[in-house]
């Protein structure tokens, strides 16, 4: 099987593997506990969050370790809503865009149900927030309190200038958070640079497991628990820790860090290898315009003459290549993308698009079958 | 009385869909006194939903080469042009003359 769905999870690696094994037999132990097992379970979780912590430019005291993205971003967003509400005595307004993450969609908008202001502004055809709309929405809302943008957007690749905006939305005194999921498989984090107050990570999209994530808080920055009932985490995520997902996420930040010009050229090799590989096919494009600026790890390519993408990837699949698609039939409507509408992706391309999301066990090989399965697929169901 | 006809509604994440069209299909067949049988298969599962069928709706272009027609049911995922699928559907299974041979989905989706 060649697997190019890598935005959607990644293949745990070895070495990440082997650290977790360890930990599951011997330290099984709970990290709040006096004796000394239970120290040294504590000991090897505050190890992996000076780990995450260097890999990303942080403190070891700014991570919040958790279950995984969404539970990072939930706790950034509603966390710092509800605190800045104690904070100001009122709810103040929370900006995004419409090509965020549902786990920040739905977030921001059960926030807009419970009468917090919402704010969502629109992206460009490359999926990205120009800063200068951002400067004019603030500008007109000056109770925005929280701007939460993803850094690279996971159906399409696109980069947001996120240095840029953060450095927008201090100007008017808003607090800025970013899901950076998609981002920490092909390109390097640094909180300090960037100068983001939140940002949510997720393990099993970097070779880690499933189960584990964390939030980035900078020091000071405001933020209310969502799971209470235990000290954890500083008050701040209650709940006996994985400590042995959590080494993992600590390992696969550290090997990320490490390890990232080389993987973020070898990606950066298969993607293109690709694109030319489909050069002969006609009728296709690349969601979003494929910008130099895009992740190197995700491509989404509409295809001109078919009913659906499901056909497409269903028999790609059959043929030993995984896809994934944006979207799906149901009974009452067929559903495009959110990302995909938001970016402008013609009508007719809207249910025949497909993102391939490349990774570090793909080889030059694996994308020369894949093209060529994809190029025989559209041939045969732009025949039917 | 006649054999009962087989109808295979194939497709991947539409089950709601495929379920509601497999009613309607029942429902026409009754009307119109053709025992029949429709089986709804995910292709997700498998690829292979057995044989013997009289007429196969797929959801999605998928089939080749069957033995008999094979039409698109895009009809029941956009609710255009339903009651005409499911009209040739049962001229289909009645040998009406309209179950001759092999029929082009983008024909039933039209």
């Amino acid at each position: 099987m060649i697997y190019l769905d890598h935005a959607s999870t990644t293949p745990l690696d070895p070495r990440v593997a082997a650290e977790m094994e360890t930990l599951w037999g011997e330290c099984f132990h709970n990290a709040s506990s006096p004796y000394a097992a239970g120290r040294k379970a504590k000991e090897i979780k505050e190890a992996a969050r000076q780990k995450a912590a260097m890999a990303i430019g942080a403190h070891a005291e700014e991570i919040i370790f958790g279950s995984g993205g969404t539970e990072a971003d939930n706790l950034a967003i509603k966390g710092a809503a509800w605190a800045l509400e104690k904070q100001n005595g009122r709810k103040g307004r929370i900006m995004t865009s419409n090509a965020e993450h549902h786990a920040v969609l739905s977030a921001c908008h059960w926030l807009e149900e419970l009468g917090f202001p919402l704010s969502v502004l629109p992206v460009g055809t490359d999926g990205t927030v120009k800063p200068a709309l951002l400067e004019a929405a603030l500008a007109e809302h000056p109770d925005t309190v929280l701007v939460s943008l993803m850094w690279v957007n996971n159906e399409i690749g696109a980069v947001n200038p996120v240095k840029t905006l953060a450095e927008t939305a201090h100007r008017h005194n808003a607090l800025f958070h970013t899901d950076a999921v998609q981002a920490a498989a092909a390109l390097p984090i640094d909180v300090t640079t960037t100068g983001v107050d939140y940002l949510s990570l997720s393990a099993h999209k970097l070779y880690g497991p499933k189960g584990t994530g964390l939030l980035y808080r900078r020091e000071g920055a405001p933020l209310e628990a969502l799971l209470h009932g235990g000290q954890q985490e500083y008050f701040l995520r209650g709940g006996t820790e994985n400590v042995a997902g959590i080494a993992a996420l600590g390992k696969a930040l550290e090997l990320a860090k490490a390890e990232m010009p080389a993987r973020q050229a070898h990606v950066e090799r298969l993607k293109r290898r690709l694109l030319a590989g489909l050069g002969g096919l006609d009728g296709w494009r690349i969601n979003g315009g494929g910008h130099k600026n895009d992740s190197p790890a995700i491509l989404n390519l509409g295809f001109a003459g078919l009913d659906s993408a499901e056909g497409l990837v269903l028999l790609c699949d059959h043929a030993g290549v995984q896809l994934s698609m944006g979207a799906a039939c149901n009974s009452q409507s067929v559903e495009p993308s959110h990302v995909l509408s938001a970016i402008g992706v013609p009508p007719e391309m809207l249910n025949s698009s497909v993102r391939v999301s490349f990774g570090q066990g793909n080889t030059p090989e694996d994308i020369d079958t894949a093209a060529e399965v994809m190029i025989q697929n559209v041939t045969r169901l732009r025949r039917a | 009385m006649a054999n009962t006809k087989k109808v295979l509604i194939a497709g991947g994440l539409c089950g709601a869909t495929m379920l509601m069209a497999a009613e309607k299909v029942e429902d026409a067949c009754r009307a119109c006194r053709i025992p029949v049988h429709v089986k709804v298969h995910n292709l997700w599962e498998s690829a292979y939903p057995g044989q013997g069928f009289d007429v196969i709706i797929e959801m999605f272009p998928f089939f080749e080469n069957e033995s008999c027609p094979v039409l698109s049911g895009k009809p029941f995922i956009i609710h255009q042009n339903e009651k005409a699928l499911v009209a040739q559907i049962v001229g289909i299974l009645a040998g009406d003359g309209e179950g001759t041979g092999p029929v082009s989905p983008r024909e039933a989706a039209v």
